[in-house]
């Protein structure tokens, strides 16, 4: 089985419903050698190098401000729904600034040249560490293209290797931004160029020969995905050095202590906390997916699930679901079903959302398609038995700021991975996944 | 609830209208005896505010998930009252439906099945041929779907045989001296799809055996989920099957161990028929909003036979589409249709499938 190419549109093209999971084949081609193939890449990313962070740091820029200006309305409809404002919000030069900065310990341009670091007594220059390969998840396409953007950042060479559903998202993307051009100190930096480093590709997943091919021709390893998918590619064979990246499997959920919430603000509250079970469809590894509620506060039980449920109905004016498929419907059906004998569901009239109230102990398995479960418990410890490392990664907290000290410091040594504010689940922030990223892709060189 | 202004009628003879009014009216009264009479459903029709009271059309009857009956012990009748017990099919490992019949619907199930098949094939008992192990029966209190198909079926035969042995092997001496017997007779032949041609049609080939079976009918369902993994299609099956046996009088039929009896036979121009007992509806994923004729969707089957336990209006794991109502070419009324396949259970997609 062949590797195939994918082809960035020379223009952004997308017609009435046109399916971005099943044209992928269409809109390929073979590769027949892929050493060669990714030679040339390689030579083509060499531009990177030649050019500063603040340049590629103005690019993106520029582009979240010409896209909002310039991309055609379909376009944005159809990109809308796989986190286009998410993505925008990423570009924007005081997020990369600040994300650039925390990863590379507070020096911002030491790609660009060697920088004093004081506590160690010399210099540090960073390097990209060659070719990193991407092993996307179709369920969140826009995190692929944050795992590129860094990539490019970090101006590695960079492979794609798309999932079949939802494949053609970061193509098109990509055919968006190479239109964009930004100038820096008189100098011209074309999108053309920025992305000439970076080879998209599909290949079958039971396609070994092409998915080892991948493998060992990778510096790094970044796969995003399921249990089955990652573990899919940590069982390739690779090279001596080659590092992996791994953002597999995790499971979130929200916490409300019983003193936190102001009734006065109720409505806010509830919004940011069906913000967070709504946003990807609830298909990231941040979307909380069980909302425990400490008893004896102002608002809990099934009170608490019906105004939340009036919050979801409120965000989906919002955030209008994705295509939802027969076997998802039937999921949505089914537990609603269940619950009817042993708990209190609240759903819309169609299958757009759930919240289930039942008092059982524990976190509910995650059914995606905006099922949220609130569930009581008597105090916030009983949570943190619940937190496994490694699987669980975001809590989002509302509690009393007397009781965060001890609750976050309990729950950080029980392995979560992050702990944020309701409302703020969703966003991509560092670290992620316990890690920095971009501190993985590349390589430290100090200098006496 | 009477059922006898059913069993007065032909099952193919009532146009849209004329058949809207009696199951709506039918299948309302049921809603509320099973809605009196099982607490679970109760409890569902609660959650759901569904008001009894005011008069619905069929389209507006509450469905549930045919998975339910997997999760959940649901009947409308006393325990002392069950006859006999129906089960799913299910792959190892999997939970299977039990579906609670007492003697009523056993009764109603048999006559209407009957009533349909009947149309088809003749009402005439000739002799059978099941291409199946007898092992299926052994539990007389405990019907597997096979089972339940191989009794229901059995009533329009005579001097029946079994065409595999209990290791489900082919018993060629006994299906030659059985033909040798009703030679130049109208043989009725019925079984599972995938046993068919797993255990029959495979092994002829294999054996290179041929049948003379060209005056005979064969009746086939289950549908074609565990023949997935092949080439196999309802096209390749009817000609391997007219290869090794002569036999060009197929009729496939969609039906449900939870809906047993008030099955949709295909008819002649290869079309799947709801009858007066019957009707299907095709819910669209998004909104559960009725799908138009063609559009592909979540396939609901109502039936007015399920009085014992509440499955009289279901949702089905299947997907397919409606291409007509009472303008089928072979004469027959009612919606006729096509089952695409079943729904993908595609694999969790999410990233939170950690979680053990």
């Amino acid at each position: 089985m062949p590797l195939y190419q994918i082809s960035v549109p020379n223009k952004p093209q997308v017609q009435d419903n046109y399916d971005l999971t099943d044209n992928i084949i269409l809109a390929s081609a073979e590769i027949n050698d892929y050493e060669k193939t990714l030679d040339e890449i390689k030579a083509k990313g060499q531009y990177l190098r030649k050019i500063s962070m603040n340049s590629l740091i103005k690019f993106f820029d520029t582009f979240t401000r010409e896209f909002i200006m310039t991309a055609d309305p379909k376009i944005q409809t159809q990109l809308a729904t796989h986190g286009l404002s998410f993505l925008l919000t990423f570009l924007k030069r005081n997020n990369l600034e600040s994300m650039l900065k925390e990863n590379f310990h507070g020096n911002l341009t030491i790609m660009d040249e060697q920088i004093y670091v004081k506590g160690l007594n010399k210099n540090l220059i960073a390097q990209p560490k060659g070719v990193i390969t991407h092993w996307l998840a179709g369920n969140v396409p826009i995190l692929g293209m944050i795992s590129l953007i860094q990539g490019i950042l970090t101006r590695n060479v960079n492979v794609v290797k798309l999932s079949r559903e939802n494949g053609l998202v970061l193509p098109l993307l990509v055919s968006l931004m190479v239109q964009v051009e930004a100038e820096v100190d008189g100098i011209k930096i074309s999108g053309r160029d920025i992305f000439c480093g970076c080879l998209f590709l599909y290949c079958e997943k039971d396609d070994i020969q092409g998915q080892q091919s991948l493998s060992l021709n990778s510096d790094i390893r970044v796969a995003w995905g399921g249990r089955a998918a990652v573990e899919n590619v940590m069982s390739l064979t690779r090279r001596y050095g080659t590092e992996d990246v791994i953002f597999g499997p995790k499971y979130s959920f929200a916490v409300i202590g019983r003193n936190s919430i102001n009734m006065n603000k109720i409505s806010d509250f509830m919004y940011r906390l069906a913000l967070d079970a709504s946003v990807f469809d609830q298909q990231g590894c941040n979307s909380p997916h069980t909302v425990f509620v400490e008893q004896g506060g102002a608002l809990e039980g099934e009170p608490f699930a019906q105004h939340l449920a009036n919050a979801m109905g409120e965000l989906l004016k919002r955030i209008p679901r994705n295509q939802i498929s027969s076997d998802e419907a039937y999921s949505v059906v089914n537990i609603r079903s269940e619950y009817f004998f042993t708990g209190k569901v609240f759903s819309s009239e169609g299958t757009e959302w759930t919240v289930i109230y039942s008092e059982e102990e524990g976190l509910a398995d995650a059914c995606y398609s905006r099922i949220v479960f609130v569930r009581p418990v008597k105090n916030l410890d009983q949570v943190l038995n619940y937190i496994k490392p490694k699987q669980h990664q975001t809590i989002g907290l509302s509690i009393a700021m007397e009781q965060k000290d001890e609750f976050v410091k309990k729950a950080a040594a029980r392995g979560i991975e992050r702990i944020t504010e309701i409302g703020k689940m969703t966003v991509y922030d560092h670290p992620w996944d316990g890690i920095f990223p971009m501190d993985r892709f590349v390589r430290w060189v100090s200098i006496f | 609830m009477n059922y006898s202004i059913f069993f007065n009628q032909s099952p193919y003879s009532l146009q849209k209208d004329e058949k809207e009014k009696l199951l709506n009216g039918f299948l309302s009264k049921l809603t509320k005896h099973h809605y009196n009479n099982c607490y679970e459903y109760k409890r569902i029709l609660d959650a759901l505010d569904y008001d009894l009271k005011e008069s619905k059309k069929i389209a507006d009857i509450p469905f549930l998930p045919v998975r339910l009956f997997k999760m959940e012990n649901l009947f409308s009748i006393s325990e002392a009252q069950i006859n006999k017990t129906m089960l799913s099919s299910g792959t190892t490992g999997q939970s299977v439906s039990r579906i609670y019949i007492d003697k009523e619907t056993s009764y109603n199930q048999s006559k209407v099945l009957t009533k349909i098949v009947s149309n088809f094939i003749g009402s005439k008992r000739i002799p059978m041929i099941i291409i199946d192990s007898p092992s299926v029966l052994k539990d007389r209190n405990m019907f597997s779907a096979r089972g339940a198909g191989i009794l229901g079926f059995s009533f329009f035969g005579k001097n029946k045989i079994y065409a595999l042995n209990e290791k489900m092997e082919l018993n060629h001496k006994k299906i030659i001296q059985f033909l040798e017997k009703h030679e130049n007779k109208k043989i009725f032949l019925f079984g599972f799809t995938f046993i068919i041609y797993q255990h029959f049609i495979k092994e002829l080939e294999k054996r290179n055996i041929k049948f003379d079976l060209s005056k005979s009918v064969l009746i086939h369902g289950g549908g074609w989920k565990k023949l997935e993994n092949t080439s196999i299609n309802s096209d390749e099956f009817q000609k391997m099957l007219n290869q090794y046996t002569g036999i060009s009088y197929v009729y496939d039929y969609y039906g449900m161990v939870e809906q047993t009896g008030s099955i949709y036979m295909e008819c002649e121009k290869g079309y799947l028929h709801s009858s007066i007992y019957s009707d299907i509806i095709i819910r669209r994923a998004s909104d559960f909003t009725i799908a138009n004729y063609g559009e592909k969707g979540i396939i609901q089957v109502l039936s007015v036979l399920p009085k014992s336990y509440p499955g009289h209006s279901l949702l089905t794991e299947d997907e397919g589409y409606i291409l007509g109502e009472d303008d089928c070419e072979c004469g027959r009324f009612g919606k006729y249709f096509k089952v695409s396949g079943r729904i993908k259970n595609a694999e969790i997609r999410g990233c939170s499938d950690t979680y053990e």
